[in-house]
């Protein structure tokens, strides 16, 4: 008799669960899956948007993984894209909060300034980094000149185009700064005072408490930092549109030019489940070799 | 007394550390606010000047007229989809978070784990499906497409929110509950107001989030009347002679309410984020 009543209650529970959360599952559902879905078909069809699909099998993927060069030219730039960004904002991000972290006065003054860049809109960031970069008038070569080095033509290729994007990235890392900073104010102090009392000196504190206690933030910033450098879209597209000559074209701007320029809808949904595939291995990759680097107080 | 020095050099190392970086960090949005005060021959002076001259603040209002491109009704787009949005998704995560903080029903952190999980998937593979549904439904260069998907709750504000409501004491639903308080009531009489700093952080984040929004209006709105400025900005330079000091001045425009929004609410803002960090 008891057990039965439990059920009901639980019955009665779970109803009220699903009901409060169902504006979650209704979006998930239209939102999320359905597109998923819809997309996973349109990927073996030719669609061209206008006309009705057309069933191609497995050409699609075909065509991207064999005939198509640019989805691998795009890909590796994402890819070394990612890991100079991903890097470089992890110990730059790092270090700022090293020095933000001191208590000194007005600090929260310089935290504010800190994140700044972060709330400049980014298509308005990405005119600005335009003017600062441009060949002629920007101020970024001549401060290059002023230091009796020659002019660089930022926007003109691969390498040079790759080195403004991480630079802008570190310039609007102001989130994964402030997630730095939390990070290091909840470890304990005890922790510090007891190897002072052991005789550990500032440096080896940084390296033997304050990394290892860290590491879930960093893994956190790891993550975020990949998948985000994978989406590079909003930027690359106002500053040079993937030009000049596909020196810049980074896979989601590829993707985008396919479905909506060129209205290969099949292609684009090809790629976008290629993407979604890469990523989703990427981030078990890292979560699976974070067991043995990040440490989890029980 | 030789630790105090020390300690004042160390102190004093900070200090130049921290204006060295904190310049360079400045330096971009004081140049552009410089280039939004500048003619059009100053722009190109080269060796560049920050502010020499008469200022031009003119220039703040011609950006509203440049190349006739609408941009006072881009800012009047941009803020009506921000305004509903950041009002309907706070409202739907703050359900929805409560749902998965507040309610015990079977198989609930099996559910949280699909919405962690969502949070992972790039929303930018859904743009092409997306794209030919809407078109389907003829939903296509009209404000739905932006805006309904807000009213379902965004993973990620979910996610601040629940948080929050886990750290409330259960005691308070039992009180409420022999007061004789309905779920729904609890929810919005109990509930809701213990958990107001995060309702406000993930307000901050939607405007952040719908303000800066880019790829998806791009796609689904055509008429140029209809885009938010987002996008409308992007237009300013795609000219054949752009004309940076008005580009400069729109530009921060676009940016000052953010900006503002900071200094005004700065603690939420670092909130927001610190949540997102402590327990990711």
């Amino acid at each position: 008799m008891k057990a039965k009543k439990m059920t009901l209650r639980e019955k009665k529970e779970l109803r009220i669960g699903l009901i409060v959360i169902s504006p979650w599952i209704i979006g998930f559902v239209c939102f999320m899956l359905i597109p998923l879905v819809y997309s996973f078909f349109v990927s073996f069809t030719n669609y061209s948007f206008l006309s009705t699909p057309q069933f191609v099998g497995l050409e699609n993927y075909i065509t991207m993984f064999t005939g198509d060069e640019l989805v691998w030219k795009s890909l590796g730039i994402t890819f070394t894209y990612a890991v100079l960004a991903v890097s470089s904002q992890l110990v730059v991000g790092f270090l700022i909060a090293l020095i933000l972290n001191s208590k000194v006065k007005g600090i929260a003054f310089f935290r504010a300034i800190f994140y700044l860049p972060t709330l400049v809109v980014v298509v308005a960031t990405s005119l600005l980094w335009k003017q600062i970069l441009d060949s002629d008038f920007g101020i970024f070569n001549y401060l290059l000149e002023v230091a009796g080095l020659k002019r660089v033509r930022w926007l003109s290729s691969t390498p040079t185009i790759l080195a403004s994007l991480v630079i802008i990235h570190l310039w609007g890392c102001g989130k994964s700064m402030i997630i730095n900073l939390a990070g290091m104010q909840s470890i304990p102090t005890q922790l510090y005072e007891a190897a002072t009392v052991d005789g550990c000196g500032k440096a080896r504190q940084v390296f033997s408490i304050m990394l290892p206690m860290m590491s879930p933030t960093i893994f956190l910033n790891l993550i975020t930092g990949i998948i985000s450098a994978f989406k590079t879209f909003t930027m690359v597209q106002v500053l040079t549109d993937g030009g000049p000559n596909n020196a810049s074209l980074f896979y989601m701007l590829y993707l985008y030019k396919n479905a909506f320029q060129y209205y290969r809808m099949g292609y684009a949904s090809a790629m976008s489940w290629f993407l979604f595939i890469l990523v989703a291995v990427l981030t078990l990759l890292v979560f699976k070799t974070s067991k043995s680097w990040v440490y989890y107080e029980s | 007394m030789g630790t105090k020095k020390k300690n004042n050099i160390v102190t004093g190392i900070i200090y130049v550390l921290l204006v060295i970086l904190s310049v360079t960090f400045m330096l971009p949005i004081i140049w552009l606010f410089a280039n939004s005060l500048k003619s059009q021959e100053q722009i190109f002076a080269f060796p560049p000047v920050f502010f020499s001259g008469t200022l031009h603040w003119e220039n703040f209002k011609e950006a509203f007229t440049y190349n006739s491109l609408p941009f006072g009704r881009f800012l009047l787009n941009s803020t009506f989809i921000t305004v509903i949005s950041m009002f309907a998704s706070v409202l739907s995560s703050a359900l929805i978070a409560f749902g998965f903080s507040r309610i015990r029903w079977r198989g609930r952190d099996v559910v949280f784990y699909i919405v962690v999980i969502t949070m992972i998937i790039p929303q930018e593979i859904l743009i092409t499906p997306q794209f030919m549904l809407y078109n389907k439904l003829s939903l296509l260069d009209t404000y739905i497409p932006l805006i309904l998907p807000w009213f379902f709750g965004r993973p990620f504000y979910i996610f601040i929110m629940r948080q929050a409501m886990m750290g409330i004491p259960r005691e308070l639903d039992e009180s409420a509950k022999i007061d004789g308080c309905s779920t729904f009531q609890l929810f919005w009489k109990i509930i809701i107001p213990q958990s107001k700093a995060s309702l406000i952080a993930a307000a901050i984040y939607a405007m952040q989030d719908q303000w800066n929004s880019y790829l998806e209006p791009m796609v689904f709105i055509n008429s140029l009347e209809k885009l938010p400025v987002s996008v409308g900005l992007s237009y300013f330079s795609s000219m054949y002679s752009t004309q940076w000091q008005l580009v400069s001045a729109a530009a921060i425009i676009v940016a000052l309410p953010l900006l503002i929004l900071f200094i005004f609410c700065q603690k939420y803002f670092i909130q927001g984020v610190v949540v997102s960090g402590v327990k990711g």
